[in-house]
């Protein structure tokens, strides 16, 4: 399912560079940012600040994007405040963003859902009409009980897991990508 | 049956149950913790909460009873229960947590910015929760009578009383607590007896009901009839009757039973020989074991009932008030997701058990197809399949105390809601009199006093109007009413949250309409099934099962009149959008609009 839909995916989180003071270290990129080499995805360093050395050097946090998202309560001056504002302010840029965002989450619900419909749908009709379904017995138990007193909740469990994994991961791509942009 | 014990458990678990409530933790101070517990609830403790709300009196005892009485095609209920919160999950939670109002009335004011709206969704809440309630108490009444021998009105006054104080004094902080304890309390009851109860069918043989024979008594089996009942009896049989008997006051003979309707009276003992065939009531038909085994071969439209009954518990889980209110209680969408993905295995793991109730009593308690009482089977089971005994009386007890579980935790989910409703909605009135300008720090905390007594006295209210009508209305089926109320929901509040969250065209008006038409319909063959009246062939069907035809009416309504009136789309629907689906990591900088917390 990965890059069909609307939101682009993107494979490497470049490390933003946040300083306190506003020095970049490689020479101020506009808005604090550089193109570093990929950090792989979700494998971000919980702080990396070392223990303070006697004389300061700029100080450096080295985080993914969404992490130190997460941690600011301010925005990070330059960057986020493009797409996101567009967001908050309801531009017609802002629009189109938040319309991928609606689309990609609606296909995935009604994909899951119309799973489930299919299945829930099909059963009945194929417990009572198929003659080898309906009148055999396992360990004494006629199939048709088995199969919608037990194995229709697997089914359930795997649809949900589905669908909690790729929701989050819609969400984390819409994220990157309205902080990236 | 002892009655000592089970009473005792009944005791312990509503004293328990109280206690907790009322001092068990720090009791609620503001509006908010009254409603939602700060928010502030780890996703297992919520979600074990969110189950012990959940799992009602219908699924406790209501779905082995319609598995006793009506077979295969009953099973999907605990389906159904189940899947609803996929799709809950799937088009609803995490948007829904983010919505940041406490109410599906506070939702659709912000969705829609209409006051309309919000009053007709408050009107909605507190009749599905009552509809809701209704069975829970009639079960309570039900249960220690077959219990104890106590008179029906008790169940439902004990439960209420409960009820009251506990929300009355705490709110939802200290419901959370106890409805987590509730959830496993509840499991544990079902999942112990059963492996005994196993055991002791796999030692007469493991039977299965007889295919080509109706229900039959395996022992001899003494029936006691509360209510006068008219049944048929096929072959003729001789029993041994204390009581009256086609208008006869009969001592303890033995007489013998023609073919043909019999009277029987009120307080009644029919003492059956072994063997003989269990007679129906004169409306139910004599269901034999291969129709009852196989799915989809029922008396009246079969197909249709399933469908229906399945379009119901999926789409109406999501509408139901005392779930909703739920998800304001995580912390933000992606935990509102991980919340019901705990439930679903929560959920499924509770309903593998009913259906093993429901075909045991089948064969050891067929005499409840006599006296309609099949909600009670799983109280009977234990007695009657290890035949007396310390063990089986301390599984009856275990049985019992789940039960008082059931009901007391989905009654107080509800209790809850809909007193915040009805609570918010006389705050509001209130309000609108009193016009003055805002008050200063010591009037603020005098308000907030004044908010959470308000809301005390609509929890009594709310609890004590369905403990009243459960007095008075006649008692049907504990899953078959709460499948009516799963129905009224689905047709009116899934509509509004479904076009609400994902459709910008949504307006207020078509909103109404939806809400008005669909509910409206599916309130009214609620109303028309409770005060008996039972049409056969398919008029029947689609009273008792509304949902086939009232949920697509509701969608078309509510999508049709909002295209007509597309030029009333509120002017906030982007944002209401944005707010409802933009990831909480963004931190987007948002308009000034309503607080938060």
């Amino acid at each position: 399912m990965r890059g069909d839909r609307g939101v682009p995916a993107q494979n490497g989180g470049p490390p933003r560079d946040r300083t306190p003071q506003g020095n970049a270290p490689h020479g101020g990129a506009p808005g604090g940012r550089t193109a570093g080499p990929g950090v792989p995805r979700g494998r971000t360093p919980e702080s990396a600040t070392p223990p303070a050395p006697a004389a300061p050097p700029p100080r450096v946090t080295v985080a993914h994007p969404r992490t130190l998202a997460a941690r600011s309560s301010q925005p990070p001056p330059g960057s986020r405040a493009l797409v996101a504002d567009d967001l908050g302010r309801q531009t017609p840029l802002g629009d189109v963003y938040l319309r991928s965002l609606i689309r990609t989450q609606l296909r995935l619900a009604a994909l899951v859902v119309g799973a489930l419909a299919a299945v829930l749908g099909l059963l009945p009709v194929l417990l009572a009409t198929v003659p080898s379904v309906r009148d055999t017995t396992l360990a004494g138990v006629p199939v048709p009980w088995l199969v919608i007193g037990v194995a229709v909740h697997p089914v359930i469990l795997a649809l949900a897991w589905v669908y909690q994994r790729q929701a989050r991961k819609n969400e984390a791509e819409f994220a990157d990508l309205v902080e990236r942009s | 049956m002892n009655t000592v014990q089970p009473a005792v458990a009944v005791a312990v678990v509503c004293v328990a149950t109280a206690l907790f409530g009322v001092y068990g933790l720090r009791p609620g101070r503001a509006t908010s913790d009254f409603y939602v517990a700060s928010r502030a609830v780890t996703p297992l403790r919520n979600a074990s909460a969110i189950g012990g709300e959940y799992l009602s009196a219908a699924s406790f005892l209501g779905i082995a009873g319609l598995v006793l009485a009506y077979g295969a095609d009953m099973l999907w209920y605990g389906v159904g229960y189940t899947a609803g919160y996929l799709v809950l999950l799937a088009f609803v939670a995490a948007p829904m947590r983010r919505s940041g109002a406490y109410t599906v009335p506070d939702f659709a004011e912000a969705r829609l910015q209409s006051t309309r709206v919000r009053q007709l969704a408050s009107v909605l809440v507190v009749l599905i929760g009552w509809l809701y309630l209704l069975p829970q108490l009639q079960a309570a009444g039900l249960t220690l009578r077959t219990v104890t021998g106590a008179p029906l009105w008790v169940g439902p006054v004990a439960v209420g009383a409960v009820v009251m104080t506990t929300v009355a004094s705490g709110g939802m902080r200290s419901v959370t607590a106890v409805q987590a304890f509730q959830y496993w309390l509840k499991l544990t009851a079902l999942a112990v007896p059963v492996i005994f109860l196993l055991l002791a069918w796999r030692a007469d043989g493991a039977p299965w009901p007889d295919a080509d024979a109706p229900p039959r008594f395996r022992d001899t089996t003494t029936v006691t009839v509360h209510q006068a009942v008219d049944v048929r009896v096929g072959d003729p049989v001789r029993v041994t009757v204390h009581g009256r008997l086609d208008g006869r006051r009969l001592d303890g003979e033995r007489v013998r039973v023609g073919p043909g309707v019999h009277a029987i009276g009120a307080e009644t003992r029919v003492t059956f020989p072994a063997g003989s065939d269990v007679p129906h009531p004169v409306d139910e038909a004599p269901v034999d074991g291969r129709d009852w085994t196989r799915p989809l071969s029922g008396p009246e439209h079969p197909g249709y009932g399933t469908y229906s009954l399945l379009i119901a518990t999926l789409l109406g889980t999501m509408g139901l008030p005392h779930v909703i209110v739920r998800f304001y209680t995580n912390p933000d969408g992606p935990a509102a997701r991980r919340t019901t993905w705990t439930v679903l295995w929560l959920l499924a793991a509770f309903y593998l058990l009913p259906p093993l109730y429901g075909a045991l009593g089948r064969l050891y308690t067929p005499e409840l197809l006599m006296t309609g009482r099949t909600d009670a089977t799983l109280l009977l089971l234990p007695d009657r399949l290890l035949g007396g005994g310390p063990g089986a009386a301390v599984l009856g007890t275990l049985l019992t105390a789940g039960a008082f579980a059931a009901f007391l935790s989905t009654a107080s989910g509800l209790t809850m809601s809909v007193a915040g409703v009805l609570g918010q909605e006389l705050e509001r009135r209130r309000a609108r009199r009193a016009t003055g300008p805002p008050g200063k720090a010591a009037d603020a905390r005098a308000e907030v006093r004044a908010t959470v007594r308000r809301l005390r006295l609509a929890g009594v209210a709310a609890a004590a109007v369905p403990c009243a009508a459960s007095l008075v209305v006649v008692e049907r089926p504990v899953a078959d009413v709460v499948g009516l109320a799963f129905a009224v929901a689905a047709s009116s509040f899934c509509p509004l949250l479904l076009l609400g969250i994902w459709w910008r065209g949504l307006t207020p008006q078509g909103a109404a309409a939806g809400l008005l038409s669909g509910g409206g319909a599916a309130l009214a063959t609620v109303a028309v099934t409770m005060f008996g009246v039972q049409p056969g062939g398919w008029p029947g069907a689609l009273l008792a099962r509304p949902a086939a035809w009232t949920v697509p009416l509701a969608f078309a309504v509510m999508a049709g009149v909002s295209w007509l009136t597309r030029r009333s789309v509120p002017s906030g629907t982007a944002h209401a959008l944005l707010r409802l689906h933009a990831p909480e990591s963004l931190d987007l900088p948002r308009r000034p609009g309503r607080p938060t917390g």
